[in-house]
Formats: C-alpha cells, sequence, structure tokens
C-alpha cells in the first residue's frame, strides 16, 4: 500500500511528562483521517508534530516515504487549518491567500490564477478585499480553508477547524469540507473532539486515550465493533449501555447475571468464561419492546422528533433506550425490554477490551 | 389616540424622572474626584499659563497686558529659533535611536533566552530611575576629567570630545541621557504588543513557508506597528517637555548649543524671572505637542478605517 504518511513508534516528551507513547500509524494518499478523543489525549500534539511545530522526542515521521523529523514545516508541503483561523489581521483576504504564494517565490501570474481559482471554489470571491475583522467567523473559516488549498499541498492538516462555528454552521461547514476533500483527495488529517465530527467525515478514525491509540477503524467498525470499552462509549451518541456483571452458563449458553440476578443471554461468540467479571454493551437503539423481555420502568422520555429516547433502569443500572417508533407510553410505566444477542457487546471487567463483537 | 400626562402612564413617568436623573449622574459622580484632582493640577495651571503668557509679570503676580508680546520674545529674542531647533535634533534624536533600540530588546527578551526575567528588570531600570539621577550618573560617566567613556575611549588612543565645551558633543551626549532613559518605555510597550501576537499566527506562517526574516517584516512587525507608533509619539512628548537632562549635564551650554524650548522655558522662567515669557513658551511647546499628538490620533483612525 502507497503511504502518504507514515508515523513509527513516535514520542513525545515534555520534559520528564511523556505525553505521546509510541504511536505507530499509516495513512494513505487521498485518505481523510480524523483523530479524535477527549481533551489532553494527545490528538493535537500529534497533529503539531506531524506539521513540523513539535519536535519528535523519538520515533519517525515520514511524509512521501520522505523522514520529516528534522525539516523545517516550511518545507514539509503541508497546509494548516488551525482553530482560532490564524488569519493575518492586517491583511486583506487577498493577500492572505497569497502569503504562502509569494513566500515560495510564484510569478504574479500563477498567483493571481491560484487565488482566482481557489476563491471561485470557496465562494470568496466578493471577499477578497476585506480584512479578517470584517468577516463572519464562516468565512474566515473559509479563508483559512483557501489560505490551505490554494498551495496545493502534500497534506491537509485541520485542528479542531470548526470548534468555534455554531453548531448548525458547524453542520454545513462539516459536509463543505467532506465535498471538498472529495473534490480534491488530498490526504487530510483532521483533529476534533467531537465524535459526530469524526463519524461522519472520516475514511478511517484513529481514537486516542492519553497518548496511546486505543483504535483504528471505518467510523462503522469503531461504532459496531468497539475494541474496548472506552472506544464504545466515547463513539456514538446517546452512550452505548454498560451491564456489570459475571458470565455464567446455562442450557442455552453463555449469560451475563448481575448482581440483582438478572440474566441477559450473551452472543455465541461471546469468548468468555464461566464467572468472569464481565460487561454486556447495547447501543440505545439495539433494544426493543418486548412481551417476554426484561422489566424496565421508564423515568422519563425525551421525544427528540426522529426518535424517543427513553431512560429507566434495569435493576440498579442506568438503560437508554432509543425508538424510531412514537410509541404512546408513560413515565411510570414498566415495559419488557429485548435485544438481538448479534448486536451485542462483551468487554472484560478486568481490561475493559473486547471479548467479541456483534455482527 | 391622544396620551395625556395625568393618566396611570405619565404619572408613571414623572416619578421616574429624579431616579433617571440619579442613574444618569452616578457616572459622573463616580469620576468627579479624579476630575477636579486632575483638574485642579493640570488645568489649572495651564489656564493660568495661558492668562500669563499675554501679561508681562515678572512674579507669580500678573503685571500688566502685553497681547503676544511674550511670545515674540521667546521665539524671537535670546535666540528662541535656536531653541526649537535644539529641541527638533534633540527629539530626533531621541526618537531615532530609542524606538530601534527599544524594538530590538523586546524582540530579544520576547525569546526563550536564558534569565530573561533577570534582563527585563535590569533593562527597565532606567526607566524606573529619576531623570535627575540618570542625568548625574551620564554627566559623570561622560565627564572628560575623570568620566568612564573618555577613559575608556582614551585606552585605545581615542580622544573623546570634551561635552562641556564642544557643542556637537554635548548635544549627542545629551540625546545618549535621553535615549538610555526613554528606551525602556519603547521595550516595555512592544514587549506587551509581542506577547499578544497569537502563536498561531507565527505558526501559520512557518507552515506558510515564511522565512524567519519575512515572518518578522511581514508579520510581526506590521501586528506590533500601532503600539511602537504610540511609543514614538510619547517619547516625542516627553523628549519636547524634557528639562533634567540637559539641565544637568550642560545647563543648556555650551553658548545655547543644548537650550531646547523646554529648558529655555525654565531659564526664562526661574533665571531671568521673565514668567510671562516662560509662560508663552511653555504655551508653544503645549500647542506643538497637542498638535503632534492630534496629527498621530488622525494617522492611527485612517489606518483603522482601512
Amino acid at each position: 500500500m502507497a503511504v502518504a504518511v507514515s508515523l513509527r513508534q513516535v514520542r513525545k516528551l515534555f520534559g520528564a511528562t511523556e505525553v505521546i507513547h509510541g504511536v505507530s500509524l499509516d495513512i494513505a494518499p487521498g485518505e481523510f483521517v480524523v483523530l479524535v478523543g477527549p481533551s489532553g489525549c494527545g490528538k493535537s500534539t500529534l497533529l503539531r508534530m506531524i506539521a513540523g511545530l513539535e519536535d519528535v522526542s523519538s520515533g519517525e515521521i515520514r511524509i512521501d516515504g520522505a523522514p520529516v523529523n528534522n525539516i523545517d514545516p516550511a518545507d514539509r508541503d503541508i497546509a494548516m487549518v488551525f482553530q482560532s483561523y490564524a488569519l493575518y489581521p492586517h491583511m486583506t483576504v487577498r493577500e492572505n491567500l497569497a502569503f504562502g504564494l509569494n513566500a515560495r517565490g510564484f510569478d504574479a501570474a500563477t498567483k493571481a490564477q491560484k487565488i482566482a481559482s481557489t476563491a471561485a471554489l470557496l465562494g470568496l470571491e466578493a471577499l477578497l478585499d476585506r480584512y479578517p475583522r470584517n468577516l463572519s467567523g464562516g468565512q474566515q473559516q473559509r479563508v483559512a480553508m483557501g489560505r490551505a488549498m490554494v498551495r496545493n499541498p502534500r497534506v491537509f492538516l485541520f485542528d479542531e477547524p470548526l470548534s468555534n462555528l455554531d453548531a448548525k454552521l458547524r453542520a454545513q461547514m462539516r459536509v463543505e469540507v467532506k465535498a471538498l476533500h472529495k473534490r480534491l483527495k488530498t490526504t487530510a488529517i483532521y483533529v476534533t473532539h467531537d465524535q459526530i465530527e469524526a463519524m461522519t467525515m472520516a475514511d478511517r478514525i484513529v481514537l486516542m486515550r492519553g497518548g496511546h491509540i486505543e483504535q483504528i477503524g471505518t467510523p462503522l467498525e469503531l461504532y459496531d465493533r468497539p475494541a474496548s470499552t472506552f472506544v464504545a462509549q466515547f463513539i456514538g451518541s446517546p452512550t452505548m449501555n454498560m451491564l456489570h456483571g459475571k458470565a455464567k452458563l446455562n442450557k442455552a449458553g453463555f449469560v451475563l447475571e448481575t448482581e440483582e440476578g438478572m440474566h441477559f443471554p450473551l452472543p455465541p461468540n461471546a469468548n468468555v468464561q464461566a464467572d468472569q467479571p464481565i460487561i454486556l454493551g447495547l447501543r440505545p437503539e439495539h433494544l426493543s419492546m418486548s412481551d417476554g423481555g426484561m422489566p424496565y420502568t421508564i423515568d422519563l422520555i425525551e421525544p427528540l422528533g426522529r426518535e424517543i429516547l427513553l431512560y429507566g433502569v434495569f435493576g440498579r443500572t442506568p438503560i437508554c433506550v432509543a425508538s424510531g417508533h412514537r410509541l404512546a407510553i408513560e413515565t411510570g410505566t414498566t415495559v419488557g425490554l429485548g435485544y438481538d444477542v448479534r448486536n451485542a457487546c462483551v468487554f472484560d471487567c478486568v481490561s475493559e477490551r473486547s471479548l467479541c463483537h456483534g455482527r | 389616540m391622544v396620551v395625556s400626562g395625568t393618566g396611570e402612564l405619565g404619572d408613571m413617568m414623572m416619578l421616574d424622572r429624579p431616579r433617571r436623573w440619579r442613574a444618569s449622574a452616578f457616572p459622573y459622580m463616580m469620576f468627579a474626584p479624579a476630575f477636579i484632582l486632575i483638574a485642579g493640577v493640570s488645568f489649572v495651571p495651564i489656564g493660568y499659563a495661558l492668562v500669563q503668557s499675554v501679561f508681562r509679570s515678572s512674579t507669580l503676580e500678573l503685571g500688566h497686558y502685553v497681547g503676544l508680546r511674550n511670545y515674540n520674545d521667546f521665539f524671537f529674542t535670546r535666540d528662541g529659533i535656536g531653541s526649537l531647533e535644539n529641541s527638533l535634533i534633540f527629539v530626533a534624536g531621541t526618537v531615532a535611536l530609542a524606538v530601534p533600540l527599544g524594538v530590538a530588546l523586546a524582540l530579544v527578551l520576547n525569546r526563550p533566552i536564558p534569565f530573561r526575567s533577570f534582563f527585563r528588570v535590569i533593562l527597565i531600570l532606567p526607566w524606573l530611575v529619576s531623570n535627575l539621577v540618570g542625568a548625574l550618573l551620564w554627566a559623570w560617566i561622560g565627564n572628560p576629567q575623570y568620566g568612564l567613556v573618555p577613559y575608556l575611549l582614551s585606552t585605545f588612543g581615542i580622544v573623546m570630545p570634551n561635552i562641556i565645551t564642544d557643542p556637537a558633543a554635548a548635544m549627542t551626549s545629551v540625546i545618549v541621557a535621553s535615549v538610555w532613559a526613554s528606551t525602556p518605555l519603547v521595550m516595555v510597550f512592544v514587549l506587551a504588543a509581542l506577547q499578544s501576537i497569537p502563536s498561531d499566527i507565527t505558526e501559520a506562517a512557518r507552515i506558510d513557508g515564511a522565512s524567519g526574516w519575512r515572518r518578522f517584516w511581514r508579520i510581526t512587525l506590521p501586528m506590533v506597528r500601532n503600539t511602537t507608533m504610540m511609543a514614538l509619539v510619547l517619547t516625542s512628548l516627553h523628549a519636547f517637555k524634557s528639562v533634567e537632562i540637559i539641565l544637568v549635564m550642560t545647563g543648556g551650554g555650551p553658548n545655547g548649543a543644548t537650550e531646547t524650548m523646554a529648558t529655555k522655558v525654565f531659564h526664562e522662567a526661574f533665571t531671568l524671572l521673565r514668567i510671562g515669557v516662560g509662560s508663552a513658551g511653555a504655551v508653544a511647546i503645549f500647542v506643538l505637542n497637542l498638535m503632534f499628538t492630534m496629527a498621530f490620533v488622525r494617522v492611527l483612525r485612517t489606518e483603522h478605517g482601512a
């Protein structure tokens, strides 16, 4: 496989504190990879190391096969979009777009042509002679994208570029960024803490936690086959329901026995042993009303229009159910709840790693 | 529909009036003490100087009205035009050296160099020391008989011109002392401006392929330009009305070579006791400074409107 960006055992230390612990990752040409994780997981640091804005303490970063550890950011042929947009405030939009071209010595005609085509692509033609302070947040974001695109770099780096936009504009820009990537087919590495951005934009998601990679995969792989309870709970909203208990073998196969003595069937491929402490993971949309199901008392109903969210408990474990049907149901009602074991996830209680996958 | 002032609404409005007055008067009441204090120590003397400048008085008592004669006497007797020229040379020399030096020091101190805090404190000291003390120090350093600089130069076989008898050396020495006293202000202003430049912007420029030199010219300098201009204006205004350094080091000599408008005001008013003429000079300095400041504000406003 051709590799655009390759990380080999990359570590980063700030003083004595190691914040990136030997990360390895290969990114294919044209791929859109999203680094996602909670605050402080090291995703932005890793991106800045790829950009050359942070030194690599050990390990190796290669871009198009060439090691870049000791190459200045200017010579890596990358472009970066910052969360703050980092537009040059004393320059017009045109001058902002031209800055990188000037630094690389393009002639006037080429510059004008590149700026015109980038402005046309992003709808910036009418804004070219304005200063950043006279632009809205969305327009500034577009200029920041333009400044990255105008040079036609080998790799795009995005550091939470949509975080400063309101929810509606963020959703719109998400679609636009993805559409632009489809058109330009430039390798892109995108950092976000927002799992919805990760799910909707990524070809592959790299989920990070505490300076380690927790799981790499397509959005649906992470959603359907989470490698750990951390991934299971980070990806998906509302989050996956987690039932704690021990594995017990009965006539039909292994079940989870909760402290209250409730029994939940496990998938047949669950790699468990009798009495092993385990966690059963069930996505809210995989639970449904069934006559012979577990008794479930509804405490709260959230009608969202497209679906209804029910909040209640199995014994003492809080459980959320998402239903696509407009149920005629009231709080305080007790219903039977069932699930398809093929969709269930099982995790080891100690290591929190997956013991099987649904589907 | 006719709304009368006697209905319920009208009554409420009448009741509200004193309350509204109190609300709008409150901010003025709050800054009144400061305003009275500032008016007392600066506006009243300025006003009094303005009045004195058109009276012939030898003490703080007003004499008889003389119109603009004092202004004529200030500029056209005892080499008044020469003092204006000296003021311009002194201000231009101070600004031309203090501003680039202050910017350079700010740039160095903005980098992660060892003992940065120590250097910041040391370099700001001249600003904290009284101008009088600074002037005494420089007078000693440059003294032709026992000064440090003439001595050091003599060890290399260089004879330094006498700062007490040589006109050019005298002007140079007061400018050097003024630069020494003015540079920290520029440095502090520019350092604050440098620290307010978001690191994202310089990082974006690095990724955009700009060399260190290009980043400095195209990003850093334009972003601290307004602050530097502000420091330049403050330094100019201060140098224009500065008295202590020149009085202590050269007394305006030799033969008026370092007599600026400000020292001439001092000499007219307190040596020759021509208070009216001194006041006229003081008013002239005030008006020139005011014009300079207004021109600067206009330039800044035009740029912000761009």
